[in-house]
């Protein structure tokens, strides 16, 4: 826990900052919370129905249930899907069928995060925080899993596989070393601060309109943040380990989130016993992970639910907007291991307040391949389009109320 | 690969970058601040004063001094991080553990670090020792360090410490670093991927096509009849042959380095000769290069080597690690001197990186006109950080015997805008907070160990303050920031003695944007 000796150990230089907006800022735009499932998840196991489809494997004791408007593969191995969806289908949204034409694990992320293969984007997290009208402290924070950056690199905020952000902040990261040193004392710390800033202040005039003035503004911006995290914040960065390990790292992307701290926030869910979702053989791992998965998913809700949103009126629940994906599908049939292969399409949820809760959006066919689609309604059609990831990432963006680009949202998802 | 890159990137003709005929306005780097960046490059090291003072009195002395760079044993440790950040070797997870080799836990670092830099290591040393670039998918020998002595099967030379020229003796094939264990260990295979993603790993390392790139959209495959087979369909349909048709000839030429058991170190240490059949005979398709049939891996070697791509490929990985960016449309013509500068070599890659700093673009301290796409402010990577304050002051941060700023496990390396192998595959230019972190409590500790080892005056004068100005960032200072030095100093030494004053300054002109650009 951060706590405000820590705090202190670190400076007063906050106090030289007078001009600085309130930590608890005006959080009235939508804010994000990614839940990424790493390994590429077996939609026929919730999000596809496809009973009857001869090419795909369904689960023998799996059946097509409904609730809320959203039709699902229930079974009684996975009793917390269906609660799930029995509380909170109204305001959730099922994806299906959307592309992300590639099938090794590290091109899909990068595809599903950013829209393209190809390098030189920022991910969607980035390009949302970036966006913010409050200019949040913490704009993006990564609590766990990956993150693309390229020109936005400095709005978003790594925490560590190990609580490495915690122990940076704190000065402990000082004592974990052979040869440790004590942190400069509050009165020191202020003045190498003092004497930084006029320094970042002469190196910008210098490089002004240059690659070094840029790098100055950044850095400035960075020890602006540094500062004004320094206030008494009550954000756990390092929590005790849970089991799994992402009810502690969702913790901490709400404290963020409710604070004001951050616009958006990743977690990252690696499957039960952190086994992945990269199910070559065995596919029945994947109905503990989804299991698993929508209990930590039911908790969650009723976390946001009970915190208070920073804009004062009503809960956290009002303005977030919960992203679970994963960044591939798994093919149709099973393997000779009885397993399942990597897949191209794929299924998201969407919940949280801004989309058409109870409903499903775009279908698979009868080969688990997605069909076509009218962004405009979202409704499946023969002259719509093939859905890809960077349909899905506009229509975050949509969310956000922010300029998508050259991309274009599926407009029925927005409420 | 330029032509590749314009059928990737359609909009470079449209975006606002000059076209490649329209004139850049670069204005150089002044002489000593030159010499820093290519110190930093080339050694990973500031410049001696006497080196600055020598380029500051005569800019002429700078190229015998990039030479002489050229010529140092720290140009290999430079070579082995700059080609990580294309090879994405240096990880923390890997198949196989210490533990699997009845390692000790407090050898996890030296460990990972080990498998992960044989194949660095030996492209690394075949550049300092003037060879022929082809040699690395040519050669009959590797790099080995002690730890690698024991573990893998190579004739470590007994008595002799550090990294050195080593045989496999399990009778792999002569072909460099295509029959290193380091290489596929970073880049496995599974039962179900029957070396594919290995082959398009031999596609970008050495001939620079990026095969994962290119997009796999299977509602354009033959997907309507439920009887479809994909092992087929890659043989048959257009679409998946455009590109398997190059990729299952080269996987099947690696299946001495198949693994029948996953995770089984056994298994990941030794070549399996027996196994090289079972490719023609998993695939359905005989080795080969692009169409011209290899019996083996190193047949494939020679081949790669003679292929054009392989040359262009290494003008273009060693200038844009160079560079600090992708190359682009632009730079042809910067890009076809580079190559014949390395084809007038021979193929060498030293010559290279020496034709690379002697470009305008390597040279730039800021665009004036048309350059935007030059980087003229570099930002330190963690590990050329580490390494200048090694030498600055012995500085280092290890906790568990693991540097903090080269590993992901519990230290800072991707907080601090260095490439983890993993997700992160580039490193960032942008400082961001964690970074600012990351520089503040590296300062802090280097500034405490310069103090305590009295690399700097525990009482300095304005003279020697101004002199580790020089010596830091490569700029005179000015009167206004040594006045404002010495009140720091005077103001933390009259409250909390010497000591503390000169940890202060110090770590504050360590953190400075002078010192963490180049």
């Amino acid at each position: 826990m951060l706590t405000r000796r820590h705090l202190l150990a670190l400076g007063g230089s906050a106090m030289l900052l007078p001009g600085l907006p309130a930590l608890a800022e005006d959080g009235s735009e939508r804010k994000f919370l990614f839940v990424f499932c790493f390994g590429g998840w077996d939609v026929t196991r919730v999000f596809a129905p496809l009973f009857g489809a001869s090419a795909v494997s369904m689960e023998d004791d799996a059946t097509l249930s409904e609730l809320g408007g959203i039709p699902f593969v229930d079974s009684a191995a996975r009793p917390s899907v269906r609660a799930f969806f029995d509380q909170h289908a109204e305001k959730t949204c099922v994806i299906n069928g959307f592309e992300v034409t590639s099938i090794t694990h590290q091109r899909c992320l990068q595809i599903l995060m950013t829209g393209s293969g190809a390098g030189g984007r920022d991910d969607w997290g980035s390009r949302i925080a970036n966006a913010s009208a409050h200019a949040p402290t913490l704009p993006y924070v990564v609590v766990a899993g990956p993150a693309y950056t390229d020109q936005l690199a400095n709005d978003v905020v790594r925490l560590g596989n190990d609580g490495q952000f915690e122990r940076l902040f704190s000065g402990t990261s000082l004592e974990l070393a052979e040869r440790p040193a004590a942190a400069p004392t509050a009165a020191t710390a202020a003045e190498i601060d003092a004497f930084l800033r006029g320094d970042l202040e002469a190196f910008i005039a210098a490089e002004s309109g240059q690659d070094g003035g840029r790098f100055g503004e950044l850095y400035t911006t960075a020890l602006d943040r540094q500062a004004r995290l320094m206030s008494d914040v009550d954000v756990d960065f390092n929590p005790e380990l849970t089991e799994p390990p992402i009810r502690a790292q969702m913790n901490t992307a709400l404290d963020a989130l409710e604070l004001g701290l951050s616009r958006c926030a990743q977690v990252e869910y690696k499957g039960t016993f952190e086994q992945t979702w990269d199910t070559h053989s065995d596919n029945r791992r994947q109905s503990d992970h989804f299991e698993e998965l929508f209990e930590v998913l039911g908790g969650l809700m009723d976390d946001l639910e009970a915190r208070p949103s920073p804009t004062g009126a009503g809960t956290l629940a009002d303005d977030t907007t919960v992203v679970v994906w994963s960044e591939m599908g798994r093919t149709p049939g099973l393997n000779t291991s009885a397993g399942k292969d990597h897949w191209t399409f794929t299924s998201c949820m969407l919940i949280g307040g801004g989309v058409q809760g109870g409903r499903v959006f775009g279908e698979y066919d009868d080969t688990q391949v997605g069909a076509p689609m009218d962004l405009a309604t979202g409704d499946v059609s023969d002259t719509g389009v093939t859905l890809t990831a960077a349909n899905i990432g506009a229509t975050l963006m949509a969310l956000a109320d922010t300029d998508p680009g050259p991309d274009e949202p599926i407009l029925g998802v927005l409420a | 690969m330029i032509a590749l890159l314009l059928a990737c990137h359609g909009d470079v003709a449209t975006d606002s970058r000059p076209a490649a005929d329209e004139p850049e306005v670069l204005e150089s780097l002044d002489g000593p601040r030159l010499l820093r960046r290519m110190s930093i490059d080339l050694r990973g090291t500031l410049p001696t004063v006497e080196e600055l003072d020598q380029v500051e009195a005569d800019r002429t002395s700078l190229p015998a001094l990039r030479d002489a760079m050229l010529e140092d044993p720290r140009l290999e440790e430079r070579l082995v991080r700059m080609l990580n950040e294309r090879w994405h070797m240096r990880r923390d997870v890997y198949d196989a553990t210490w533990w699997d080799f009845g390692l000790d836990y407090t050898q996890e670092y030296e460990f990972e670090r080990s498998l992960a830099e044989e194949p660095l290591r030996f492209v690394a040393r075949v550049i300092t020792e003037d060879r022929p670039y082809s040699e690395i998918v040519t050669a009959d020998w590797t790099m080995a360090n002690p730890m690698l002595g024991d573990i893998w099967p190579v004739d470590y030379p007994p008595g002799e410490t550090g990294w050195q020229p080593v045989q496999w003796t399990d009778g792999r094939p002569a072909a460099g670093a295509l029959s290193s264990n380091g290489l596929w260990w970073v880049y496995p295979t599974t039962p179900f991927n029957q070396n594919r993603l290995r082959a398009a790993a031999v596609f970008r390392l050495f001939v620079c096509e990026d095969y994962l790139a290119r997009p796999i959209e299977v509602s354009a495959a033959t997907l309507a009849s439920e009887d479809v087979d994909p092992t087929e369909l890659i043989r048959t349909d257009p679409y998946c042959t455009a590109c398997h048709a190059t990729i299952e000839p080269v996987a099947a030429s690696l299946y001495g380095f198949f693994w029948t058991t996953q995770y089984s170190a056994a298994e990941m240490t030794y070549y399996h000769a027996e196994r090289e059949l079972l490719g023609p005979e998993a695939l359905d398709v005989a080795p080969a290069w692009f169409g011209t049939p290899v019996s083996g891996l190193e047949e494939l070697g020679a081949q790669i080597a003679v292929d054009p791509r392989f040359g262009s490929c290494a003008v273009e990985t060693w200038t844009s690690l160079l560079l600090r960016r992708d190359l682009e449309l632009a730079d042809w013509e910067t890009r076809q001197r580079l190559k014949a500068s390395y084809d007038d070599a021979d193929g060498r890659v030293l010559p290279l990186l020496a034709a690379v700093t002697d470009t305008s673009s390597y040279r730039a301290g800021a665009a004036i006109e048309g350059g935007d796409r030059q980087v003229t402010a570099r930002t330190l990577t963690p590990d050329q950080l580490e390494s200048i304050l090694n030498d600055l002051s012995g500085f280092e941060w290890t906790y568990i015997n693991s540097p903090q700023l080269d590993n992901d496990t519990m230290g800072h390396r991707a907080l601090a805008g260095g490439v983890d192998g993993y997700y992160i595959s580039r490193p960032i230019q942008d400082p961001t907070l964690t970074w600012s972190l990351v520089v503040q409590r590296a300062s802090e500790l280097a500034g405490a160990q310069i103090q305590e080892g009295g690399a700097f005056p525990s009482s300095p004068t304005r003279d020697e303050v101004a002199e580790l100005h020089w010596r830091l960032y490569a700029e005179r200072p000015t009167d206004t920031w040594l006045d404002d030095a010495m009140a720091l100093w005077e103001g933390v030494a009259a409250r909390e003695g010497d000591a503390a004053a000169t940890q202060a300054l110090v770590s504050a002109m360590l953190r400075s944007p002078r010192m963490q650009t180049y």
